[in-house]
Parts: structure tokens; sequence; C-alpha cells
């Protein structure tokens, strides 16, 4: 399995570009109601941004059932073996 | 049957409590869902024998491919083909019966196909259809509840144990008719819970306060709305002239009705459900408090717009943006895929959802454009900025504002007996007729608005007044709104006791007139 720390970093930089309002902390516990851009459009786009710089494809019910970035990078960590 | 009939809440209700804890004392959990599912069918019934047929079919189709494609490797390429013939099945036979799609299409001279379609829309037809459909989404994704709800099927009797409770699952009497349309992951841990059969005074408790709210709220506020909302609208519909004062009493008066009434089917339902200790998700949490139409669809008929969204809006969205980012695409043609036309195509089946008429498909239209111009709002810069230093109440009272006359207009128009109507109406609540002769006497309805507008404002919803009993699944985390001061909590007792009394004093006085529920027609 891939490092969780280093996707975590490649996601923060995602989430950095895409929420460029936000300046908080970016951890495995940060949730879409930390970041007030984050709403459910942008969720979708977040998805896919990660989807195409990690190279992994998440399922639209994984997408929804994501608690948290922990959630998202450990699956992305996964599929990457 | 209905809920606010006495046939039913006299002599049915008391009679399968009695006869499910009993059974389930005496001969366990198995037996006990078989009086769950053989009393839903009962309750069915008097809605007409081919519905039963229907819904008995529809199950066991159901029931076959979630066994097989529960039990079929991945690998299997008839494992999706089965599992899109059980959809075809839900969708097409949601669509022939509810939608006349038959008759449309060959008018008069179809034969037997029309004659079948004919016949009235078998009542609960569009709620046990999504129902199904998502169970069996969540059987062809290995949602884990499914194999332990199914169980060991190693005998005839295990098998036929299994249908049981896949049928009390369904059309448990409580949400047959009018939802909350729920998952299995909601109901499955219940029925494995050891508390489960667990006669428990509280349940009991809880579940009748419910049921009081409920059919206060339909027998008393609704249904003493209604003959205002008919009177205005069947007026509009042949272009009357309608004094301007008139006309906004009646569109609100169908806001108070639609609201009272279908909100106090779903207390009620989750009440009769919590009887027998059981919970269900919850539907309402004062949509019309709500800051906007993004705010008022996570409070409105949630189960309804979660498996529309899961199922529909998603997955529409996740292809649009995936397409308009691996191609590039400029941002506006990049928003049209990704958020206009998913949420458009989203409300419009929201919309037909309820039938098949032009008012729901305008009611959709514009219902899709406000949600998706107000995302592309609340996401703007501009509007970020402008409300960062703003006062909170400030902003509050700004949004509900904003929010209050679409929302009217647009239910509004879904009441309207035409489009046409609709748009007459409209122009007649923002229209100079003041000499038009009265068509109701005004001091009764304007008392009803108020009490229900007040109580839609001011006071706690169903689930706020009794959070210490945990009485329902949140569908989606809401926040709560209005005075804080009046959110009271409901405990066991005298006065709440006394309180509820007069609203079931209330109801039962009112109760004679019996007007169905508004969603039993969808």
């Amino acid at each position: 399995m891939s490092d969780p720390q280093a996707i975590l970093e490649q996601v923060t930089q995602i989430i950095r570009d895409l929420f460029d309002e936000y300046d908080g902390p970016v951890t495995m516990e940060t949730t879409a109601d930390d970041v007030a851009q984050w709403d459910s459009l942008s969720h979708v786009r977040l998805m896919v941004m990660i989807e195409m710089e990690l190279g992994v494809h998440f399922s639209t019910s994984e997408m929804q059932g994501f608690k948290n970035l922990g959630d998202l990078v450990n699956a992305a960590a996964k599929q990457k073996g | 049957m209905i809920f606010t009939d006495p046939l039913f809440l006299f002599v049915f209700l008391p009679i399968v409590l009695i006869t499910f804890y009993t059974i389930s004392h005496f001969a366990g959990k198995n037996a006990a869902l078989i009086v769950l599912f053989v009393s839903s069918i009962i309750f069915y019934i008097p809605h007409s024998w081919f519905s039963v047929a229907l819904l008995i079919i529809a199950l066991i189709v159901n029931f076959v491919i979630a066994l097989a494609i529960t039990f079929m490797d991945d690998e299997d390429k008839r494992r999706k083909r089965l599992y899109l013939a059980g959809q075809a099945y839900n969708f097409l036979s949601l669509c022939y019966f509810k939608y006349k799609i038959v008759s449309l299409l060959f008018g008069p001279s179809g034969g037997v196909l029309v004659d079948i379609a004919g016949i009235a829309i078998p009542a609960g037809i569009s709620f046990y259809t999504f129902h199904q459909a998502a169970f069996l989404a969540d059987a062809y994704g290995r949602e884990k509840n499914v194999l332990q709800f199914l169980g060991k099927l190693s005998s005839p009797k295990a098998m036929v144990s299994a249908f049981c409770r896949y049928g009390a699952f369904v059309s448990f009497f409580p949400q047959l008719i009018i939802g909350p349309i729920t998952y299995l992951s909601e109901f499955n841990p219940q029925i494995q819970s050891k508390r489960f059969l667990r006669l428990n005074p509280i349940d009991l408790a809880v579940g009748l306060t419910f049921i009081a709210i409920g059919m206060f709220k339909k027998v008393v506020i609704a249904d003493n709305l209604a003959p205002t909302v008919d009177v205005v609208f069947s007026a509009a519909n042949v272009g009357a002239e309608i004094h301007p004062v008139q006309a906004w009493i009646g569109a609100l008066a169908y806001m108070g009705q639609l609201y009272f009434d279908f909100s106090g089917y779903s207390d009620m339902a989750l009440g009769l459900a919590r009887m027998f200790g059981l919970r269900y998700p919850i539907n309402f949490f004062s949509p019309f408090k709500a800051n906007g139409i993004i705010d008022y669809y996570r409070r409105w008929h949630m189960t309804l717009t979660r498996v529309i969204a899961r199922f529909l809006y998603t997955p529409l969205s996740v292809a649009g943006t995936r397409y308009a980012m691996f191609n590039r695409l400029a941002p506006i043609p990049a928003h049209l895929l990704s958020l206009w036309i998913p949420m458009l195509v989203n409300f419009q089946i929201i919309g037909i959802w309820h039938g098949a008429l032009w008012t729901f498909v305008v009611f959709g239209l514009m219902h899709g454009f406000w949600f998706a111009l107000e995302t592309e709002v609340r996401a703007s810069k501009w509007y970020r900025n402008f409300s960062k230093d703003k006062n909170r109440l400030f902003i509050g009272f700004l949004e509900r504002a904003v929010f209050f006359l679409p929302l009217l207009l647009s239910l509004a128009m879904f009441r309207s007996e035409s489009v046409a109507g609709g748009f007459h109406l409209f122009s007649q609540m923002f229209g100079t007729s003041f000499d038009a002769p009265s068509a109701f006497n005004m001091r009764y309805p304007v008392m009803m608005l108020g009490i229900a507008f007040s109580i839609i404002y001011l006071c706690p919803n169903s689930v706020e007044l009794m959070r210490r009993y945990r009485p329902a699944i949140m569908t989606y985390d809401n926040k709560s709104y209005g005075p804080a001061f009046l959110r009271r909590l409901w405990r066991p007792g005298w006065v709440q006791a006394a309180y509820m009394s007069v609203l079931v004093l209330a109801a039962l006085y009112y109760v004679s007139r019996q007007p169905p529920f508004l969603y039993q027609g969808f």
C-alpha cells in the first residue's frame, strides 16, 4: 500500500488550489464542514481532480461515503497498492 | 386503510400490536416479522386486490434477483445483466402503472394492455418501487447488511423466512403507502439488535405522542386549510377574477396544507413504527424555516431527496465533471455539464415522480433552475465577500426573504389544476382585481393561517421536541432554527399528557370528515 502521508500531501495541494480561501489545517480528520467553499458541487470537482492527479478511480457510492479526508486517502492508498 | 381512519387506529393497530408482541414472546423474531408482513398486506387489501398482487409480484422479483446477485461472483457477467433486469422491472412497472405509458402510446386501441394500465394507480407504487430499487442497488454493491439480512438459506423454510423478512422490510404498513423510503442499512441493524421485540413502555409513549402530533397536523390544520385551497385553485383554473388578498390566502393556505398534511403523515409513520420498537428515517425537519432552496431540500421529503441524489444527480454530476475536466472545457460548458444539466434532470424527475402532469414539469423546472442558481451564487466570491462581515441575523433574514416568494409560487404551480391556471393565479396575486366578488369568508382561513404559520416559524419540530428519545434516524444533519427559548423538550408526564390529549381530542373532533392524505395520490 502506498504511503497515506504522501497521498495526503498531494491531496492537500489540490485542496489549497481548489479552496483558495481556506488557510486552516488539512489533516486526515478534515471534513467538508471545516471548509466554507467545500459544497456538494466542489466535492465532485475535488474527487475528480484527485482521481486525475493520483491516477485512481472512485465509484459514486465511494465518493458519497467518505466521512473525512482520511477515508479518501486510505481508499486511494489501497488502490495504488 | 389510512392512518386517521378510526378502524385503523382503534381496531387494526391494537390487534396487530398485541399479536406482534405476543407472537414475538412465544415464537421469536422470524414469527414476529411474519406478523408485520401479513398485517401489512391486510392493511393494503382495501386499496385493491390488484395492487396487492402487483406488490407481491414486485417483492418476489426483487427478492429472487437480490438473492441471485448476492451469491453470484463479481466476474460473472450475468450478475450485472440480472441486476439491470431487476431495475428495469421496477421502473418499467412504475412507468406502466403510474404514467399510463401504454394508453398514451397506443390510445384506446391497445386492447388488454390499455385495460390493465387504465386501472387506478396502485397506492404506494412510487414509494415501494424506490424502496426496492435502493435495496437491489445495495445488494449489487454488496452492502454488508444484505448478507446478514438474508441469513443462512440452507432450507426451503429458511428461504420462506428470509422472504417474509424482506416483505416486512418493504411493506411494513407505517411506511408502505407514503414512505419514508428506507435503506436496509437503517432497518437491518434494528431487527438484529437484542432490544428488538422487547416491549418498552417508552416506545409506546413516544409512538403515541408522534401519532397525536401527526393527527393534529393532518386533521386539524391541513384539512381545515383545504376548503380555501380548493375554492381559490378551482377559480384560478377557470380563469375567474380573484381578489389579490384572496389569491394570496389561497396560495399560502396550500403551502400550509401540503406541509401539515405530509409532515403529519410522516410523524404518524414514525410513531406507528416506534410502537413496534422501530425507528425510521426522518422526512421533515422544519423545511419552511430553511434559508434557501438548497437548505429546503435537506429538510423537505428528505428520503426522496437523498435517494434521487444518490442514484441520479451524483452519477450524472460525476460523469459530467469527469468529461469536463478530462477535456479541459471552458468554465461555462463545464458548469453546464457538472451542475446545471444534472440538476435540471434531477428536479424534473422529482417533479414527474409526483405524476404525469405539466404542472409538475413546470414545478421541476422552477426548482431545478433555482437550485442551480443558488448553488452558483453561494459558491461565488461575490456572495462570500458580501456575507462575510455581515451580521448573521441580517443574512438569515435576507436569505429567508429571498427564499419565501419563489417557494410560495412554485408550490402554487405544483397544486394548480393546469399550468395556465397556475399562471392565472400568479397574475391575480399581483393583479388589481380589487373589485372581484369575494369567493369565501376570510375570517376563518386567516385564523387558520395564523395558527399554521405560527407553528411553522415558532414551534420546535416534532423531532426536536422528542429529541431526548432518539425519535428518528437523521437523514441529513440539520441546524435547529427558530427561537431557542421555545424549543421545549418532551418528557413523559402529566403536563405533556394533557397537551397531547388536547391535540387528540381536537383531531378526533374533526376526524369524521376524513379527506385522504395528499401524498397518497403520488
